[in-house]
């Protein structure tokens, strides 16, 4: 229940979850995920959603990125319902999104991946061009020049990972998810990301939305979400 | 253009590929221009064969004039014509040949003798059987042909020219069957029957040396108002034609009977090899686009799974389909198109060879009996002509865009989320 007093002090709402549900039609049985989900994110915040496996965190995800409708119910960003601003272009130009399972463009090195990324969503060059800003955001997250002028399959998994988490924040979006980012993270470098992640809610007043386990990871957000029985608690 | 750019660095990554798919893409492309090559060359073989082999259709009839045969001859279907107007005529100033044998029951002078010689009122003499089977020979000169009508000529044969002493450009005087009109014949040609004389006595008119061949118009001139058709000879293009013809005579001749005969060995023995190899290079055009599509849709299928991340994540970027579709149609042509371009130079070898073997051998093996010299038709003659390659190339990239992009499209109809997040 949100009150008066809340939507006074805080940001408005920058994604709006109104009534979703969502059910998976398989062969023999139907599987609903999600139910009847209201929830607002807002700029500025950190977020994290735990849960058990199994729960839909995932697909909630999914769902608020606009990779897929809800069977159910609207997500609208900035008061806009998404399917009338179009998936796609919502992808394009407000979400981000780090996969549970990282979607790299094998045949390219982490730099073009990154700045493949930058051109499909028109991030502009600015000053020093888009290679330099991508180096720099990869540099950020601990990869060198070196390293990022590497085909991303000679890369190791968790360098793998922070190209990905690179490529979205190079993509100057408003609402960032991430599913399970730091899972294959040794502790520092996870810190380094959950730290990159603060930064970007506190200092440039993005929505950063993050699946994931680790409790330390969630202990250092705004706030903590909780999924469980398709119903999602804070 | 970011996708024509990543077409490049796929296409540069996936090097190994790239080389697995032009190769594959050359042969197939060498290959279907191959077949193209040998199909053209065929189909033109045809076209020649039929223009020079053709079916001999022999019509005879009570209603068949020189005028109808004409009337015939100007058909569409007909290529050449020849009527044969057989009549009886005297000599002036030479000598007929006479039989070595003596007549049995001595010499009847009294009794009516038939004229001595057996003038052939013809207008194409190439169409006569005893001269397209070869048994017939022109020793000098040439023979009648059809610009020949007006004139009056004659070829005769060379037992009576040496008897004679007759040479190509002497004139001879014929006289008509009532003895009441002559008509000077130039010799024009000279030519041997290989019959030799009978061993028994033949009236001089019967002796092969006694034959002439003359214009239709000469004969008429000789035997005025007389004078039936033995037969009409007509080369048409092939056998399915003959039906045609068959209904032209029937509105031509009315209803009396005649006889419509078709002779279509000499094409069957030519012409149909040369069709099935015909049909031979269509087949494998048609294998072969076969098998480069069912090739290239398993390379793709192979990669498929590669294919569905990509598409995934790009999607996931928000990057239109149009642009995805535009990656794999690049990326595509650009290992297609090269392709083309070898196969152009392999296609042309592969070709020439192809033809040779094929043709060149069932020229050989199909001619049992003698033809004459115009009916033999040429060595196929392979090029490669930009529409053989247009259509190369179409094929190629159609087949390339139908393994590559169909697939393709039957991913991006899924929603980003199902190809990204379903683990298998
Ligand atoms: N495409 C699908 N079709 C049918 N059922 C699905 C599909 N995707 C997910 N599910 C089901 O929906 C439920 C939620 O899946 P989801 O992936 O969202 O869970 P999750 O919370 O992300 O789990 P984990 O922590 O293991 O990643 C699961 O029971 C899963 O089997
Ligand atoms: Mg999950």
């Amino acid at each position: 229940m949100t009150t008066a007093t809340d939507t006074a002090t805080e940001p408005p709402p920058v994604l709006r979850l109104d009534g979703v549900s969502h059910t998976y039609i398989g062969q023999r049985r139907r599987t609903t995920v999600l139910k009847n989900i209201d929830y607002s994110f807002r700029r500025g915040t950190f977020y994290t959603v735990l849960g058990p496996s199994g729960s839909g965190k995932t697909t909630l995800l999914s769902l608020a990125s606009g990779l897929d409708a809800p069977t159910r119910g609207t997500i609208s960003f900035n008061g806009q319902d998404l399917t009338k601003l179009g998936l796609g272009r919502y992808r394009n130009k407000h979400a981000a999104t780090i996969f549970q399972h990282y979607n790299l463009l094998t045949y390219m090195t982490a730099l073009q991946n990154v700045t493949t990324a930058m051109e499909i969503t028109g991030v502009k060059p600015g000053s020093g061009g888009r290679r330099a800003r991508a180096l720099e955001l990869l540099e950020r997250v601990g990869l060198d020049k070196h390293m990022a002028t590497r085909n991303v399959m000679r890369l190791s998994g968790g360098q793998q990972q922070r190209v990905a988490i690179t490529r979205a924040l190079a993509c100057d979006v408003d609402i960032l998810f991430a599913d399970e980012p730091t899972g294959n993270l040794d502790e520092d470098t996870a810190q380094g990301i959950i730290d990159t992640f603060r930064e970007l809610a506190h200092e440039q007043d993005k929505c950063v939305v993050v699946v994931t386990h680790s409790q330390r990871l969630a202990a250092q957000s705004d706030r903590v979400l909780t999924l469980r029985k398709g119903k999602l608690t804070e | 253009m970011n996708f024509v750019k990543r077409a490049g660095l796929s296409l540069r990554a996936r090097k190994v590929r790239t080389a697995v798919l032009l190769g594959i893409f050359v042969v197939i492309c060498t290959l279907l221009l191959g077949g193209f090559l040998l199909q053209g060359a065929t189909a033109r073989q045809e076209a020649d064969a039929q223009r020079t082999i053709g079916v001999d259709v022999t019509l005879k009839g009570k209603a068949l004039t020189p005028a109808l045969a004409d009337r015939l001859g100007s058909s569409p279907q007909v290529h050449r014509y020849n009527p044969r107007l057989p009549i009886e005529a005297g000599a002036r100033g030479i000598e007929p040949l006479e039989s070595d044998v003596p007549r049995p029951g001595g010499d009847r002078s009294g009794a009516k003798t038939p004229r001595p010689l057996a003038l052939n009122g013809v207008r194409d003499s190439g169409l006569l059987l005893p001269f397209s089977y070869g048994s017939n020979k022109i020793t000098a000169g040439r023979g009648i042909t059809p610009e020949d009508a007006g004139r009056r000529v004659a070829m005769v044969e060379k037992r009576l020219a040496s008897t004679n002493g007759l040479k190509v450009g002497d004139t001879i005087r014929a006289l008509s069957a009532d003895g009441k009109n002559t008509v000077p014949l130039t010799v024009v040609g000279i030519y041997r029957d290989a019959t030799p004389d009978p061993t028994r006595w033949t009236p001089p008119h019967l002796l092969p040396g006694n034959t002439l061949y003359v214009p239709v118009r000469a004969a008429q001139q000789l035997s005025p108002g007389t004078a039936d058709l033995a037969e009409a000879v007509f080369r048409i293009g092939s056998p399915e034609q003959a039906e045609q013809l068959h209904a032209e005579a029937r509105r031509l001749l009315g209803t009396g009977p005649f006889d419509f005969r078709v002779n279509d060995k000499a094409y069957k023995d030519q012409v149909r090899p040369i069709q099935r190899v015909g049909t031979f290079a269509r087949l494998i055009v048609q294998l072969i686009a076969l098998a480069g599509a069912l090739i290239l849709g398993l390379i793709v299928m192979l990669q498929i799974r590669e294919r569905r991340d990509e598409l995934g994540m790009l999607l996931s970027l928000g990057e239109k389909k149009w642009k995805l579709i535009g990656q794999h149609t690049v990326e595509v042509a650009a290992v297609a198109l090269p392709a083309v371009a070898l196969a152009a130079l392999a296609g042309q070898i592969a070709a020439q060879q192809a033809g040779d073997a094929l043709l060149g051998h069932q020229e050989s093996a199909s001619s049992p009996r003698p033809r004459s010299p115009d009916a033999v038709a040429d060595s196929p003659e392979m090029r490669v002509q930009p529409s053989d390659l247009g259509k190369v190339a179409g094929i190629g990239l159609g087949i390339s865009l139908v393994s590559t992009v169909v697939p393709g499209i039957g991913i991006l109809r899924l929603h980003p989320r199902s190809i990204l997040t379903d683990s298998e």
